[in-house]
């Protein structure tokens, strides 16, 4: 396991659910949680030993998380410029247990833990097994005007008048 | 998957039956070229993924005797399920890196 310099914690105290594996090979790469309020987390795996894997896990935004699934974003983007500024490195046992926790600042980030510059998602990453996993992650970054607004650009192939704030001919 | 500790997982351990079947499967891919092209794809993700997934490659050829194999999926990946009496490890042999 990689050296790391970060702030030892306690325990990892964050009440988090897993809702659909992003990444998935052999067993989940990628993984969003969400906490009781909605907030969106990814679970990265950056590493493992004979006791533990560990995973780094940091908040993502619902616009952060579209811009990532959408390509807009790669992973790089998302796991060096974290929304709260910092992550957390968990080492997890075969027990799911958390034996080890610290908070990361990304300069501390060992470079075999930063994805490569064209790290962009593609859905054929999900998990094959898991069938409703797609419409999972898309009900996840589901939002009502961003959307329409992606599919109105693709439609007319520049964003509708509407949109940019002109004068509508209608 | 399942055989290695410790277990890869972050969350439910398996979110259906079917995964946890396939946790006992062996993984293969049918060509060196996917092999290659899926390897690329993890490492951009995960720069440090040869330490789970190993750093060579092996080649053998697959018999009926040896098990039961799945679908080839799009990426040309599929898992066996090895009948207990097969020696996989005599019929395969490393024939490069994965670097």
């Amino acid at each position: 396991m990689q050296e790391i310099v970060g702030y030892p914690l306690d325990n990892f105290s964050l009440n988090l659910r897993d809702i659909v594996d992003l990444i998935y090979f052999e067993g989940p790469l990628l993984t969003l949680f969400e906490n009781e309020y909605g907030d969106s987390y990814l679970y990265y795996w950056c590493d493992v030993d004979e006791q533990c894997n560990r995973w780094l896990v940091f908040r993502v935004t619902r616009k952060t998380l579209r811009f990532y699934v959408t390509q807009k974003l790669s992973l790089r983007e998302l796991i060096v410029n974290p929304v709260d500024g910092f992550l957390y490195s968990i080492e997890l046992d075969d027990e799911l247990q958390c034996q080890r926790c610290c908070l990361i600042q990304p300069p501390n980030l060992p470079p075999k833990y930063i994805p490569a510059v064209d790290s962009y998602y593609d859905f054929s990453k999900l998990d094959p097994e898991e069938t409703e996993a797609k419409g999972l992650l898309l009900e996840k970054i589901w939002d009502e005007k961003h959307e329409l607004s992606d599919l109105l650009t693709k439609l007319f192939d520049k964003p509708p008048l509407e949109m940019i704030d002109e004068p509508s001919l209608a | 998957m399942l055989i290695i500790k410790p277990a890869r997982q972050n969350g439910r351990r398996f979110k259906k039956d079917s995964s946890k079947c396939h946790g006992y499967a062996l993984s293969f891919f049918d060509t060196l070229e996917h092999i290659r092209k899926q390897y690329a794809e993890l490492k951009r993700d995960n720069p440090n993924i040869s330490d789970i997934i190993g750093t060579h490659i092996a080649q053998g050829i697959i018999e009926k005797e040896d098990g039961v194999v799945s679908q080839i999926d799009n990426k040309g990946h599929f898992s066996l399920h090895s009948f207990s009496d097969t020696q996989l490890p005599k019929k395969f042999r490393i024939v490069s890196s994965l670097d």
